[in-house]
């Protein structure tokens, strides 16, 4: 070790922070050279001068935080007992309206209610979705019972002339077909309705410059 | 809660919420916080203001710090900031003279006189604040090089090349005097 390098060193050494083995280093270097020895000693006093000169003195008052559990006024633990409070009510009608489990329904300008506690068992109203089956049922129902009545009606039992029965099953034919008609007409309608809102949705998605090719060929497609 | 814990525990059990730990770190660092904010303003009450306020900020922001068992610089560190940005500087000589009433006569209990206790703190006092605040973190707390480099913001080769001007200007100053 040489002089600058101690001298870099002095801080530490005074500090008492070196590994074991840059302090035998110092020491040696130390025992060596008498220069560095009494730069050493300065050092060390005048860490001795500073010390004594300026002792440490107690604060004037103390500098704790506050204790916040010490400090919870009546306000705050009314706040808290009333949050517990909702929160046992919400609780508790919740658990009420499971167990119950109540049913409403409005027949006839009159509203009643349920209570049904028992799974599965079929209350005053039930909210079960119609099935496309159920559907299907129905409709095949009322065409036997409109089957039935046409029937009925061509007999010659209540006395009416078969030539009126004729004219009334030509009526309901002809009814029947303006409505197949109209019906046909709502179905082109809304098909266009479809296209168009296609044909935006697309042009959207590709650009202007796109938007005009696909409506030449659309226009092109249609006979 | 034990007073041996080390700061690193307080600061965890602070950070769950036990403002006790916390205020056994206060009174653990007061002291030292205190002694060097005074050290280095030279005003009592503006020394424990912002010593107040360190360690205020040091609570509320607690979950910022990383190293927990560095809380000691990262207080100090609030502390100087707090400083830096603190407009109630007193002069040097003003500063030097409000802390004259505890300079102590020579004695068995202090062997210094008191001649020469009020020359070294006027000449501290003197100091460019950025040389005083290596010179008292260093010599009267201790800290570390790497400790005082955190609670600075500076390089540890400049705080070492400030600590060496700060003892060749004090020991220039005690030559003049003498």
């Amino acid at each position: 070790m040489n002089c600058p390098d101690f001298e870099k060193l002095m801080a530490e050494r005074v500090a008492e922070e070196l590994t074991a083995e840059r302090r035998a280093e110092m020491d040696a270097h130390e025992q060596s050279c008498p220069g560095c020895r009494q730069a050493l000693a300065e050092w060390q006093k005048m860490q001795a001068l500073l010390l004594a000169s300026w002792p440490a003195e107690e604060p004037r008052r103390p500098f704790f935080l506050p204790n916040p559990r010490r400090q919870n006024s009546w306000l705050e633990t009314a706040r808290t007992w009333f949050g517990f409070a909702s929160m046992a009510t919400v609780a508790g009608c919740l658990l009420l309206l499971a167990a119950l489990r109540p049913a409403m329904s409005y027949d006839h300008g009159q509203l009643s209610i349920n209570f049904s506690t028992a799974r599965g068992e079929a209350g005053a109203m039930s909210a079960q979705a119609v099935t496309p089956t159920q559907v299907q049922a129905w409709v095949r129902q009322a065409l036997e019972q409109a089957t039935a009545d046409g029937s009925a009606e061509t007999q010659p039992t209540s006395g009416t002339s078969p030539i009126r029965s004729s004219a009334e099953q030509a009526r309901r034919v002809t009814q029947l077909g303006v409505q197949v008609q109209m019906l046909k007409e709502n179905q082109s309608a809304l098909w266009q309705q479809v296209e168009q809102h296609g044909l935006y949705l697309q042009s959207a998605w590709r650009g202007p410059s796109d938007r005009i090719e696909l409506q030449r060929q659309r226009s092109s497609d249609r006979p | 809660m034990k007073a041996t814990e080390t700061d690193k525990e307080l600061v965890e059990q602070a950070l769950e919420g036990r403002v006790e730990a916390f205020n056994l770190l206060v009174w653990r660092w007061q002291r030292q916080l205190y002694n060097f904010l005074l050290r280095l303003i030279g005003n009592r009450s503006v020394a424990e203001d912002i010593c107040q306020e360190a360690f205020l900020r040091s609570y509320l922001n607690l979950k910022e710090l990383r190293e927990r068992e560095r809380f000691a610089s990262w207080l100090f560190r609030i502390a100087v900031n707090l400083y830096r940005s603190d407009r109630r500087r007193p002069s040097p000589l003003a500063a030097a003279a409000e802390l004259n009433d505890t300079v102590e006569s020579a004695g068995e209990a202090h062997p210094m006189s008191r001649e020469m206790q009020l020359t070294i703190r006027t000449l501290i006092s003197r100091l460019n604040p950025e040389l005083r605040e290596v010179v008292l973190l260093r010599f009267f707390h201790g800290f570390q090089f790497d400790e005082m480099a955190a609670i600075l913001d500076s390089p540890v080769g400049t705080l070492k090349s400030r600590l060496y001007k700060a003892v060749d200007e004090l020991r220039i100053g005690l030559e003049s005097q003498k």
